[in-house]
């Protein structure tokens, strides 16, 4: 029996919606593009997400060291609106040869978590943090388990060339980007069972995108979302 | 003197002909044309015999053949000489769509196949019913792919289409049959823990941990806490679910095609109008797709080796897996190769050469150290993911040294291979595969199979070219490949010297693939 959170259910009926109505609700691919208005749509629909979702106790209990923050760089390519990912480098201690958005731990000297995304982009691929337009932060996507929760803000780069970007070598193998389209058409989901232990355990249903490289996990998590609001 | 001698042989043999001699060994010893026979090599045709016409195999007969029916039902068929014929219903529905489900549903099914249906009331008249048209059938589930198949008689098609199509979509399910089934996979969950032979445990068990939680990661067999739960509404909510005629692939050797399509259209697209589990009624189907994880799964366990009729050591078993790549992939024949090339087996295994005593698991591992019982290469390949793993069995005491040497192995493979190995391996490869297509219920599966998959065959020489073309490059470029993901490392028996998930893993990106030395003091 599926038993659901108001954070799995939220990101349920993003699966379903995204499988089936995802191409008509991209408007901002396909009429005229103007940044202002998708800016406002994406920042008016982050505020009343973050207004509905009541946190549950575990995250609320995480201390300011277990928090993470990740840009999600909307950007366009050739005109084309793209969100960019990184592949993380097989020197990191976890999640090697992964696929990621820019991001790291909140340290001390961030004034907050946009600031720690800011500061990890320009350290991570070396885009300047005063050129990053940020919209809005979304509400904490955490891993099954809740022991980590990351909070996404969704940032415009405007045009970017991958070329011109430099990798740190010690972070990041490579950079690269892929256009909305490309996403909701090759969106797929996988339904995990697990033995649970307690009330509140229960399968769960994590997206994967197979573009060139796969995305899943958190990552694939964040970049539902982001889909399910533009 | 010389002369004499000379003269009297010739004498002597003149006398001999005339004691032999009929007309025609006179001729046929005399005359010029025939005294080549005497002189001309093996190698050389004879002058005078007629040239001789060598049979073509006409590619074109040995077409596998395919159509869709309107109601989505793929019917496929492969010509072959002989007698008999095999025909089966495949469908893609297993283990790996039982999320939703308590897990062993599709052996549950396979427990209860042709155990009764419309026409035939109980499983004795069903084998009578086949028995007449002279054969046999068997049901068999597996983790993606279950097939109902039956060898009979190949001008008994009509009556063998209506009762395939009679199993599979009018099974009675009654109490009974589910009872004994139900007793009956007691019985194997039993065997399974009681035996000491690993293998079903270890499949289980390297699945789950090479994809925690989906898919293919789910166990195939029923699980002791949850058999209580399938019982005839859940079996009919899972047929309703995925027993549909898109999903299914009617195969048959020996069969002429058209006659194979009209016999569908007939049986199996009538019968899946009205099933016996009705259509309407409730579904929950899963169209999840396959996450490689990674992940250790230790099981603890003490066998008792008082049970087995043969002495057995005590054995430890563990299997160190990576992943690998769907069979659709290109880079799926290079890891088929790569498994040949590794091999291995059980080391009492008695075999001349060719039976893989080469491969390198033979070489490098069991012949060189003699603790190690076993050591074997599997290959596991999805339509959507894939596993390569090595299992190796020793004593528990030895369970790290097994550990090490496995992961020295996995290691090794980034250095590239010999050609004389290589070209060995891809041999073995193809004589396996040709082998193995010799026989006909084994083409009815590869037919059916790659049909219910890719909804195209490939056929054998194509296989054996893509074998061919494998390159040392290529072993390398997989095996670095494999050796970038995350470890599934699975365990069973006395596992208390397992070394540390994290150490493994480590061992693995290393290029020597060694452990590290860990300073044990007071033992682990």
């Amino acid at each position: 029996m599926l038993r659901t959170s108001i954070c799995i259910r939220l990101f349920k009926s993003r699966i379903k919606y995204n499988t089936r109505t995802a191409q008509n609700q991209l408007h901002a691919t396909h009429c005229i593009f103007s940044t202002e208005n998708v800016k406002k749509h994406v920042v008016k629909i982050a505020e009343s997400l973050t207004s509905e979702l009541s946190y549950s106790n575990s995250i609320k209990r995480l201390k300011l060291k277990n928090q993470a923050a990740v840009l999600v760089p909307l950007c366009t390519v050739n005109g084309e609106l793209c969100l960019l990912f990184t592949v993380r480098s097989n020197n990191l201690p976890t999640h090697k040869g992964q696929i990621s958005f820019p991001g790291g731990g909140v340290k001390h000297g961030d004034t907050g978590a946009v600031d720690a995304a800011l500061r990890e982009t320009e350290e991570e691929i070396g885009f300047p943090r005063n050129k990053v337009d940020v919209w809005t932060t979304l509400p904490h996507i955490s891993n099954h388990t809740r022991t980590a929760a990351v909070i996404p803000v969704v940032g415009y780069l405007g045009e970017v060339n991958i070329e011109d970007m430099v990798p740190d070598r010690n972070e990041v193998t490579e950079i690269f980007t892929v256009s909305l389209t490309n996403l909701v058409n090759n969106a797929s989901y996988t339904r995990f069972r697990i033995k649970a232990k307690k009330r509140s355990e229960h399968d769960y249903v994590m997206p994967v995108y197979f573009t060139q490289y796969r995305i899943w996990g958190l990552t694939a998590n964040i970049v539902d979302t982001v889909l399910s609001i533009l | 003197m010389a002369g004499r001698m000379s003269r009297s042989a010739g004498r002597y043999y003149r006398s001999l002909r005339k004691s032999f001699s009929t007309s025609s060994c006179l001729s046929y010893v005399e005359s010029p044309a025939n005294g080549d026979v005497m002189t001309t090599p093996l190698s050389v045709p004879l002058r005078d015999s007629p040239k001789p016409i060598y049979a073509e195999s006409a590619s074109e007969t040995f077409q596998t053949m395919t159509s869709k029916l309107n109601n989505g039902l793929t019917v496929t068929s492969q010509p072959k000489f002989g007698t008999f014929c095999t025909v089966g219903i495949l469908i893609n529905a297993g283990s790996r769509h039982e999320v939703a489900y308590p897990s062993g549903m599709s052996h549950y099914l396979e427990r209860c196949a042709f155990a009764g249906s419309s026409i035939y009331k109980d499983r004795d008249a069903v084998m009578l019913a086949v028995e007449k048209l002279g054969g046999i059938c068997d049901c068999q589930s597996s983790r993606d792919t279950t097939i109902y198949a039956a060898s009979v008689d190949r001008d008994k098609l009509e009556p063998l289409m209506e009762l395939l199509a009679d199993s599979v979509y009018q099974p009675t399910l009654d109490d009974d049959v589910i009872e004994q089934a139900r007793e009956s996979i007691n019985y194997e969950l039993d065997e399974l823990d009681k035996k000491p032979d690993p293998e079903p445990m270890m499949t289980e068990l390297i699945h789950e941990a090479g994809f925690r939680g989906n898919t293919v990661g789910l166990p195939k067999y029923p699980q002791a806490e949850t058999l209580h739960q399938i019982n005839k509404a859940s079996l009919q909510k899972f047929l309703r679910s995925y027993y549909l005629p898109e999903r299914m692939v009617v195969a048959g050797v020996g069969v002429d095609h058209d006659e194979l399509v009209a016999l569908s259209e007939k049986y199996v697209s009538a019968a899946a109008k009205s099933p016996s589990w009705s259509l309407d009624g409730a579904r929950e189907s899963d169209a999840s797709v396959a996450q490689y994880t990674g992940g250790e799964v230790k099981v603890q366990k003490h066998f008792d080796l008082s049970m087995s009729v043969v002495p057995m050591p005590e054995l430890a078993h563990v299997s160190i897996g990576m992943e690998s790549v769907k069979f659709t992939d290109t880079n799926f024949v290079p890891f088929a190769v790569l498994n040949m090339l590794m091999g291995g087996g059980g080391s009492f295994s008695a075999g001349g050469p060719g039976k893989g005593m080469f491969s390198r698991l033979y070489l490098n591992v069991l012949n060189r150290h003699h603790w190690m019982y076993a050591a074997t290469a599997y290959h596991h390949s999805y339509d959507d993911g894939g596993l390569f793993c090595i299992q190796g069995s020793a004593h528990p005491s030895q369970l790290r040294e097994c550990v090490h040497v496995i992961t020295q192995e996995f290691a090794k493979l980034t250095n590239g291979i010999d050609k004389v190995e290589l070209d060995r391996a891809k041999k073995q490869l193809q004589s396996m595969l040709m082998m193995n297509l010799e026989a006909r219920p084994v083409i009815f599966e590869d037919v059916g199979r790659q049909i219910l998959a890719t909804g195209e065959r490939k056929s054998p020489k194509q296989l054996c070219d893509m074998i061919d073309n494998v390159s040392n490059d290529d072993i390398v470029r997989v095996a670095r490949h494999m050796l970038s993901s995350r470890p599934a490392v699975a365990a069973l028996g006395d596992v208390k010297q397992l070394p540390d998930y994290e150490d493994i893993e480590n061992a693995l990106t290393r290029p020597d693939g060694k452990l590290p030395k860990k300073f044990r003091l007071f033992g682990r």
